[in-house]
């Protein structure tokens, strides 16, 4: 989940940063340095074959979502993303470096009913939630961003300024979650 | 452990594997032996879940929304290309800096060549460690051109005011001694103190015309004085060439001043280091 490797000059943060910017491309570069590391480590391929991967990961995720392969929320896109890629990299040592290699699916999918349940009501209650938690939390757990970055984004003052409004929003998040999952019978 | 983060953060870093191997053993741990950490964990990952799930549904409706593949391609194509720039950015930054270390490292090596290949020592040190008036003694005029009573009494002044080490008042009795006389009038003596008295009120290019001339003069007796001074002057003038072949020719001439000539000779031409 590390993503150390992200770009980080003044003019891609500017792109990540403009309003006019897609979800999907926002999605590409928050998982592309990661994809591209696990095809390096686990099947040794070249990074442009990668990110050539990836990208084609991206053409079938979309193929998958328009004609309803995938159902959504059984598991992250992230988890999509990289099992197609993963059956794409395989296939390509194979082909390519003619070596017998074996994909061990690794499923996320939790079949947990009360775990569904909690994401369902986590989700509802994050779709509503007000700013700035919404982007704070955001750029801390879907970019994954550091907190000197999100002082940046939301023009606070210093780093501490941002990392305790994080945890007042945790906090408040935290309370109301506690109090519907109470309400459910889920804890 | 606990000090190092909070138990908040302890909880975001360990669900986002942000941990290390020791700090997710320990944090293991205290979650097997306290129920409410265990608690707080699964209502973090709730949360943290949960954004991703509402990321990704938007995520998932944008992508619903691209009309073709073309146009998710176009998409994903412009997404790179930002990477090709900062690769493109980085391959320049290399090139810069490749180029810069090389030219350093190339400079640096000529800057110690250009170091070693100076002189070990400089002319005004040469001119100051063999300058010395002692050597020069003025003795009264035998033969040869005579002066007039009046000048001769000039002149007696000038040789005591050399003697005192007044330079500047000396040459300007030698001035008046040799005031109107044409320059085949005036005796050699004469001339070559001139010239000494020149350099010691630092008039260096006046003093060299007149060593110069003396020592192409094969008949003075002042020759040998001449082309040493000479070669003296040249060196205090910072003119190490025209000095090195004076002194050439001292040494060839193998007269009084030949051992010196050659000891500054073999000074002139040490090098620092090569």
């Amino acid at each position: 989940m590390k993503r150390s490797g992200l770009p980080d000059n003044k003019q891609i943060i500017s792109g990540f940063l403009s309003k006019d910017e897609s979800l999907i491309t926002k999605l590409y570069d928050i998982y592309r340095t990661e994809f591209i590391s696990f095809g390096q480590k686990y099947f040794s391929i070249e990074e442009q074959i990668a990110v050539e991967i990836y990208q084609d990961s991206f053409l079938v995720l979309y193929q998958n979502v328009r004609n309803g392969k995938l159902s959504k929320l059984s598991a992250s896109l992230k988890t999509y993303l990289f099992q197609i890629g993963k059956y794409k990299m395989l296939n390509y040592v194979n082909r390519v470096q003619k070596r017998g290699a074996v994909l061990h699916d690794i499923s996320l999918h939790i079949n947990d009913p009360d775990w569904e349940r909690k994401q369902e009501i986590a989700c509802k209650m994050l779709s509503v939630m007000n700013e700035p938690c919404n982007t704070i939390l955001n750029l801390a757990f879907w970019e994954e961003r550091s907190l000197a970055y999100i002082a940046d984004v939301m023009k606070y003052k210093s780093v501490q300024v941002a990392k305790n409004s994080k945890r007042i929003c945790i906090r408040r998040l935290k309370q109301i979650l506690e109090e519907k999952f109470r309400a459910e019978g889920l804890i | 452990m606990e000090e190092k983060y909070t138990r908040e953060e302890m909880i975001e870093l360990y669900l986002q594997d942000r941990l290390s191997l020791e700090e997710k053993t320990g944090f293991e741990q205290k979650l097997l032996e306290d129920a409410s950490f265990s608690q707080e964990l699964d209502l973090m990952r709730s949360i943290i879940t949960g954004i991703q799930m509402k990321k990704d549904i938007e995520v998932w409706t944008e992508l619903e929304q691209i009309p073709t593949e073309n146009k998710l391609k176009q998409i994903v194509s412009e997404a790179e290309k930002k990477y090709n720039k900062r690769k493109e950015l980085k391959l320049t930054t290399k090139k810069r800096s490749l180029f810069i270390s090389v030219f350093s490292s190339i400079a640096f090596i000529l800057l110690l060549f250009f170091i070693g290949i100076q002189p070990e020592y400089s002319s005004q040190k040469l001119y100051q460690q063999y300058h010395n008036l002692k050597d020069i003694e003025w003795i009264p005029n035998r033969g040869g051109i005579l002066l007039n009573p009046d000048r001769q009494s000039h002149l007696n002044k000038a040789l005591l005011l050399y003697q005192q080490q007044n330079y500047a008042e000396a040459l300007a009795m030698i001035n008046e001694t040799i005031n109107g006389l044409g320059q085949y009038n005036i005796p050699d003596q004469v001339v070559f103190f001139s010239a000494v008295c020149l350099s010691e009120t630092n008039k260096d290019k006046e003093s060299i015309e007149k060593l110069e001339y003396l020592s192409l003069k094969d008949d003075s007796e002042y020759k040998q004085e001449a082309q040493w001074q000479l070669a003296l002057a040249y060196l205090k003038d910072e003119k190490r060439d025209e000095s090195r072949k004076t002194l050439l020719k001292i040494v060839n001439a193998k007269g009084f001043y030949a051992d010196r000539a050659n000891e500054l000779l073999d000074k002139l031409e040490q090098k620092r280091w090569f």
